[in-house]
């Protein structure tokens, strides 16, 4: 089997692009970075904390470096690999650029983009991992997650995985957040939401989404509809997508925050 | 009741009327070394510290909100002092960029040891005169009456008085009426008042009714107090694991500096968190 993959996102009304907090793996990642022979595939969302200094950042860092980690990733071994792969090797060094890019612009960093920084950046983190076999994916997948990005998975025109809230009334203001502070995360061990050995069949589509999709997507399924079908009919192209959640913003029927959605379909004969 | 989102595009403002008479010059029972006006000061000038660095992003100090800081006593007006002395409504990004000076502090660094942190100062401990509440109030409802004809639909303004004792020129009942009268497309100013002990008596917290208040001061001040939006209630609840009932109002009797933090942090909560920021937590300093 094989994965198709589609990706979408929007920052919040009012702001920029390159305000968006929102990040995804692959994107910019340098694929021939990655092994020839991976023994997985994986495919990551995370949403940057808006109340945090640098978060877009470190939603970046997080997607990039465990979407192309290269060995299992497990909720026994998160943790370690945030602290020394995330920080040591990638963390670290963008934010050494960061604050070097900002003395070569004339604007070093002030006592309040020191004290924001020591409060430290967050995020939440969803990452999905398909084991492969000489280049094709095998029937089943693990998922792991921090915080309220959601996987929503659709077999035979039916939800068959929502992970990791159940319903609309899961989300509230302070999701389970990624600090780039090791100690701020020691309260996070027990709280990693983890699933493995996840059915896969040809025909699967999966949705990965942050928070105002995802509620979006449990209040109609819970009105009894089918958003996988509204999402499918709706977005064809960019700017359907963006026409898309402009109108739900508008109508109210979505928080105005920054959108992210990835749709894979699962390919091919089991 | 959902309020509307606080952004850069419609943005909102916090006013601090701090009581400055000659009593405030008396020491807190817990800290001998400092007066009511001293604490006052630090409660402040770290309100505002927070408040700009959780406006912080990577692109600048996004003007999410406007302050003013009013000190009445010998005199009524601006409390601030240095670049901003005389200025009423300033926004966050100016705030940041202008503390009159900035300290160095230690702080416990959660390890055993300290560490030294920046601590701005916008505005110094004043005690002197009387306590002139009804004229910081009428003040107060002029410089909103401006912000509200600009910012037709912002988050309702709030305002936090903090004092300790009765006001000398009037019943501030009057002007405090007047001042929850003013409101926007998505409701009434909201007025919060914190009464701060000099002694040891038992602060009465966010209270809904007069019946347990000692003395016709506090239950004016009670009257005077906006009830907590259903957010900070919310809020409060969780966070600080209180058990704030519905129709609560914004008003602490007898505040120890524990619940001053706690009024403060309570009582500014805006309605959407997305965009306001946390008030970390209260580190002692040395």
């Amino acid at each position: 089997m094989k994965i198709k993959y589609s990706h979408f996102w929007l920052p919040k009304a009012g702001n920029t692009a390159s305000t968006c907090e929102d990040a995804f793996f692959p994107y910019n990642f340098p694929f021939d970075t990655i092994s020839h022979d991976p023994k997985y595939q994986r495919y990551a969302i995370a949403d940057g904390a808006s109340t945090a200094y640098l978060s877009g950042l470190w939603a970046t860092v997080l997607v990039d470096g465990f979407g192309s980690y290269s060995d299992e990733i497990t909720n026994t071994n998160f943790f370690d690999l945030i602290q020394t792969l995330i920080l040591t090797e990638n963390w670290n060094p963008q934010l050494a650029d960061y604050i070097k890019k900002r003395e070569d612009e004339g604007k070093p960093l002030s006592w309040y983009d020191e004290m924001a920084l020591q409060n430290g950046a967050a995020s939440t983190l969803l990452v999905i991992s398909f084991s492969l076999e000489e280049k094709e994916v095998k029937d089943n997948f693990s998922v792991l997650a921090i915080g309220d990005s959601c996987l929503f998975q659709v077999r035979n025109n039916e939800l068959i995985t929502k992970f990791p809230l159940n319903s609309s009334a899961d989300f509230d203001n302070s999701p389970l957040l990624i600090s780039n502070d090791p100690k701020r995360n020691e309260p996070l061990q027990e709280k990693i939401s983890y699933l493995v050995n996840q059915s896969l069949l040809p025909g699967d589509k999966l949705f990965l989404m942050t928070d105002a999709l995802a509620s979006w997507f449990f209040q109609e399924y819970e009105k009894e509809n089918k958003p996988w079908e509204i999402i499918e009919e709706q977005i064809v192209d960019k700017a359907s997508f963006e026409n898309w959640i402009e109108q739900l913003r508008e109508n109210k029927l979505m928080r105005n925050d920054d959108v992210t959605l990835m749709i894979l379909t699962v390919q091919g004969e089991s | 009741m959902g309020y509307v989102e606080i952004s850069r595009r419609n943005p909102t403002c916090y006013v601090f009327l701090i009581d400055q008479s000659g009593s405030m010059a008396e020491k807190v029972a817990d800290d001998p070394n400092k007066s009511k006006a001293d604490k006052l000061k630090d409660f402040i000038n770290r309100f505002l510290t927070n408040l700009v660095v959780g406006c912080t992003k990577a692109d600048g100090v996004r003007d999410y909100f406007y302050v003013s800081v009013i000190g009445y006593g010998l005199n009524v007006g601006s409390a601030f002092i240095g670049p901003l002395a005389n200025k009423d409504l300033v926004p966050i990004s100016e705030i940041a960029d202008k503390p009159a000076r900035i300290e160095e502090r230690l702080k416990e660094d959660g390890a055993g040891g300290v560490v030294k942190t920046k601590f701005p100062i916008w505005f110094d401990a004043v005690a002197d005169g009387q306590t002139p509440m009804c004229h910081a109030l009428n003040m107060t409802k002029g410089i909103l009456e401006g912000w509200l004809a600009q910012h037709p639909n912002c988050h309702p303004p709030i305002v936090v008085n903090i004092t300790d004792g009765a006001a000398t020129d009037g019943n501030p009942l009057v002007p405090a009426d007047e001042l929850k009268n003013l409101k926007s497309s998505e409701g009434n100013v909201l007025l919060y008042n914190i009464h701060l002990s000099s002694g040891f008596a038992t602060p009465i917290k966010f209270p809904n009714s007069e019946a347990n208040l000692p003395e016709q001061y506090a239950q004016q001040l009670y009257a005077m107090s906006s009830p907590l939006t259903e957010d900070q209630i919310n809020y409060a609840n969780k966070t600080h694991e209180m058990n704030i009932e519905k129709d609560s109002k914004g008003f602490v009797y007898n505040a120890d500096p524990v619940s001053v933090f706690l009024a403060l942090d309570i009582g500014t909560k805006m309605a959407s968190p997305q965009d306001t920021p946390e008030i970390k937590g209260d580190t002692p300093e040395h």
